[in-house]
């Protein structure tokens, strides 16, 4: 027996709701995902019944599973958008690195292997350019970031390898806790001082 | 989550202002709606829906999984002082079947049709939910939810959620919790699913 894992690595190119919503465009969508709407009719496309039932396809059925589970998962899936890209994605290998020195052109990481956690961590050399604009202000050492090799199926039949590169974004501090931060400092130091 | 939100704070400009997305992602996002009720936008990696009772981030593309995160949890770090009483993480899963007969097959298997015969024409399996605890984690509820994949057919729909209850009290109101919980669990839950899902699959065709 062979299953073709069509996982979330995968962008399916169309409107995709990850199951329990109807496809809907994304206006609609806003009504199915309000609250205190357990009860949100959903479509089956193709019903899991045995062979010769006389209940067809795409058929909206009325949702009233497990109501008596108290508590509910909190997640109702959305539809997501994503007919404007024309392809599919698939995830090939996914790391995640942070920076330990930073030179003119390049960039030397440890990274991590998250799709076979198994393997040891790996000392790497990375081109500055390959990082895009918007996140290059954020390599500076210490910093994380998420590197993953995928490719790109595109509707002409057309298959791509490429990589890309996220840096990790954290809230900027304010001033008011940098402040909190120092006095905290202060005060352990002050505490190991007298100690 | 789970929480009392003020959906028109949630912007792509304030987002992107803030340096938790990209500039052009806040540039090109494609927003659906933001009004006091709810805000509601899409970028070309994930969507937000805020509405005055509940937020929801979701990507669809497994290499965005840790910035989805940190969005999250950047958000909320921000937000320190929105009340949010539960947060849970989902994964979704859709394996494709060879045939028709393989798909019966696990229908069968999860739910044995025999009990149900007697009392109904033509018994399906339209969706299945086991709830329960990841081993070593108390605080959490896990919810796994077995349907026909609406995306693959004949296919399998696998969805994994864990679910999480402000502690240790949980009628303060504050988000403080909210960004350590995530760091905490994220990758755990993530793998945990990607497992719960293979291994179910591989027990089905193996029984």
């Amino acid at each position: 027996m062979i299953t073709l894992p069509l996982n979330s690595e995968s962008v399916m190119d169309q409107m995709v709701t990850p199951q329990s919503g109807n496809v809907l465009m994304a206006r609609s969508v806003l009504r199915i995902s309000a609250p205190d709407t357990s009860d949100e009719n959903y479509l089956v496309s193709s019903p899991w019944i045995d062979e010769g039932s006389t209940d067809g396809p795409n058929k909206n059925v009325h949702r009233d599973i497990q109501l008596d589970l108290d508590p509910k998962p909190v997640v109702r899936p959305l539809a997501l958008d994503i007919s404007k890209q024309n392809f599919r994605v698939k995830a090939l290998q996914r790391w995640t690195g942070h920076v330990e020195r930073v030179m003119a052109d390049s960039f030397i990481a440890i990274v991590s292997d998250l799709t076979n956690p198994s393997n040891p961590d790996e000392e790497v050399e990375l081109d500055i350019e390959d990082v895009p604009l918007g996140d290059r202000a954020l390599i500076t050492m210490g910093s994380v970031f998420y590197w993953s090799m995928v490719y790109r199926d595109t509707k002409s039949g057309q298959r791509e390898k490429s990589e890309s590169i996220r840096f990790a974004r954290q809230p900027r501090l304010t001033e008011d806790v940098v402040e909190e931060i120092y006095h905290e400092a202060d005060a352990i130091t002050a505490i190991l001082e007298s100690a | 989550m789970v929480g009392s939100f003020n959906p028109t704070i949630f912007q792509p400009r304030w987002l992107g202002s803030l340096g938790l997305i990209r500039a052009e992602d806040a540039e090109n996002s494609t927003i659906a709606i933001i009004q006091a009720q709810v805000a509601d936008f899409q970028t070309d990696w994930f969507r937000l829906q805020v509405l005055q009772n509940r937020l929801l981030l979701q990507s669809i593309d497994a290499t965005h999984y840790g910035p989805l995160k940190d969005l999250a949890a950047g958000m909320l770090a921000l937000l320190s002082h929105t009340p949010v009483s539960r947060m849970a993480m989902t994964r979704w899963f859709h394996y494709k079947m060879e045939t028709a007969e393989e798909w019966h097959e696990y229908g069968h298997k999860l739910a044995p049709k025999e009990l149900w015969f007697p009392l109904i024409e033509g018994p399906g399996l339209r969706s299945m939910m086991m709830q329960g605890k990841r081993k070593g984690v108390p605080d959490g509820n896990l919810f796994i939810k077995v349907e026909p994949s609406l995306l693959v057919q004949p296919g399998l729909f696998v969805e994994v959620t864990e679910d999480f209850v402000k502690w240790p009290d949980p009628d303060a109101e504050d988000a403080k919790w909210v960004p350590g919980r995530l760091e905490k669990h994220w990758d755990d839950v993530m793998k945990y699913a990607e497992k719960v899902a293979h291994d179910l699959l591989e027990t089905l065709a193996r029984k």
